[in-house]
């Protein structure tokens, strides 16, 4: 029996285009990306690596910017924040209290070895407060780091307005895409975006690519040294047959693929109302177009999730039992929450392989689920 | 079936609770935890005056699966029980019977038995 997979945002399947694209750079041209004085088979991979990086940086409209090749959103984050503020040797750094854990972690870090780190809050549908956040900003401010979307409500922010107050108070800007890109166009030509995180995972590409994408102006301190890879600024051998992947996720990419999933989701949601006793906590407008966390009353997510996986049913939950750290989701508890409803959430992420079909089979399945674990609860009153 | 962290009596009990629901007038009625901490279990017992045997126990919980099933265990080792027997039962004695919990479920069962 196949399984019904809602865990997009975690990972999506590569598109059989995208591996494709990948196979010959592990059968045939499968040399170390070299300089131009190097033997034929490596000039041919070093091609295919310059020739992505003139891609995304032609996508992104990013002129005078690099594109520095990580292994993974994470590390592209962490030499962001780390490089950015190594070179500047002391201030604060200001971040949205709903970032991803990577961001949050090297926030943690970063506050261990001298850095004052400054939370900015978010409303009850995760919107970033902008008048808050103008007021966190001052002279010492280094960096400000506020994701373009959120990982689990899927809430947009408005980059241009966050890019423009920095740009007011003269302070770097880092976004971090990998949520977001290539589903919203980023234009950094017309946003002031100083470093920008995009990952390949969550768009048909492989895992083990990443970039950072820098500009040139912006120094930043590199994390690991090696033999003189990615403008010196990341050692190590780049993963090309991911990086030629990556590439061709996003060329393949399209509107069709994004208002497919976008449909997905309404439809979804649409059908979930049939559930008495719910509550949506992501926004309708201005938000990933496959993203829908949905809290189910006087129920605990882990015991839910756990009955739709034996269903065959994949999602994931935003109660501390779920967790590594036994916390409730702080995005969830960061929009006004109250731990009972975090610990009722569950997120659904769709993407371009499920079909609606495997939604209504879904809806089925937690109408019986949701009533089972309602008669456990001594939360719940019939009637 | 799927591939869970949780041994077979724990699923079993997971989705096939013993003893689930509440009693009229019930003799004792103990509530700990919150659905703020996400662990919550309702006992409610029948205890025969003189012999002190607990006659009839039944659970409610909002929790995770470890919960559920450690709420129905307890009514299953309880019933039948004086209420001093039931009070020295020892928290591994209920991991025992659950054929052991994954590691991080540890800090639910053992919350919830030293309440």
């Amino acid at each position: 029996m196949s399984r019904i997979y809602f865990d997009n945002i975690a990972a999506t399947r590569v598109d059989d285009e995208v591996l494709n694209a990948m196979i010959p750079f592990f059968t045939q041209n499968y040399a170390v990306a070299s300089s131009i004085f190097s033997h034929e088979d490596g000039i041919v991979v070093q091609e295919a690596l310059e020739n992505a990086r003139a891609f995304i940086l032609n996508k992104l409209n990013a002129k005078d910017y690099k594109c520095v090749f990580t292994s993974s959103p994470t590390e592209s984050n962490n030499l962001a924040l780390k490089g950015v503020c190594f070179a500047k040797k002391a201030g604060n750094i200001v971040i949205s209290k709903i970032e991803n854990l990577p961001i949050i972690n090297i926030a943690k870090n970063l506050q261990k070895k001298g850095f004052e780190i400054r939370y900015v809050g978010v409303n009850e549908k995760g919107y970033v407060n902008l008048d808050e956040l103008e007021s966190l900003i001052d002279e010492n401010t280094i960096l400000v780091s506020i994701q373009h979307v959120n990982q689990e409500i899927g809430t947009l922010q408005d980059i241009g307005k966050i890019g423009y107050i920095c740009k007011q108070k003269n302070c770097l800007y880092h976004a971090d895409a990998t949520f977001s890109f290539p589903f919203f166009d980023i234009d950094l030509s017309k946003l002031n975006i100083d470093l920008l995180t995009i990952g390949s995972h969550t768009y048909y590409g492989p895992k083990g690519a990443s970039a950072l994408i820098v500009r040139n102006s912006v120094e930043i301190e590199p994390l690991i040294d090696g033999g003189y890879q990615e403008y010196n600024l990341r050692g190590g051998m780049q993963n090309i047959p991911a990086i030629v992947g990556m590439q061709k996720a996003i060329e393949i990419f399209n509107k069709d693929t994004f208002n497919y999933i976008k449909s997905l989701k309404d439809y979804f949601l649409e059908k979930i109302k049939q559930i008495p006793h719910i509550r949506i906590n992501s926004p309708l407008d201005s938000s990933h177009p496959g993203i829908a966390n949905v809290t189910f009353l006087y129920i605990e997510g882990e015991s839910l999730t756990l009955r739709l996986n034996l269903r065959g049913v994949s999602v994931i939950t935003g109660s501390a039992c779920f967790s590594k750290s036994l916390e409730a989701s702080h995005v969830l508890l960061s929009c006004g929450l109250s731990h009972e409803l975090a610990h009722g959430s569950i997120r659904f992420s769709f993407g371009k392989f499920n079909t609606f079909d495997e939604i209504d089979k879904t809806i089925e399945y937690l109408k019986e689920d949701v009533a089972f674990l309602r008669r456990l609860s001594p939360l719940y009153k019939e009637g | 079936m799927a591939n869970v962290p949780y041994s077979k009596k724990v699923m079993d009990l997971f989705l096939n609770p013993k003893n689930l629901g509440e009693i009229e007038n019930p003799d004792a009625q103990a509530t700990e935890g919150s659905p703020a901490c996400g662990d919550m279990v309702q006992l409610q017992l029948k205890v025969n005056k003189d012999t002190h045997i607990i006659e009839d126990i039944k659970f409610k919980s909002f929790g995770c699966a470890s919960n559920i099933a450690t709420a129905s265990i307890i009514t299953e080792i309880a019933k039948g029980k004086t209420i001093e027997e039931a009070k020295s039962l020892k928290y591994s004695q209920v991991v025992d019977e659950l054929g052991g919990c994954p590691q991080l479920k540890f800090t639910v069962q053992f919350w919830l038995f030293n309440r």
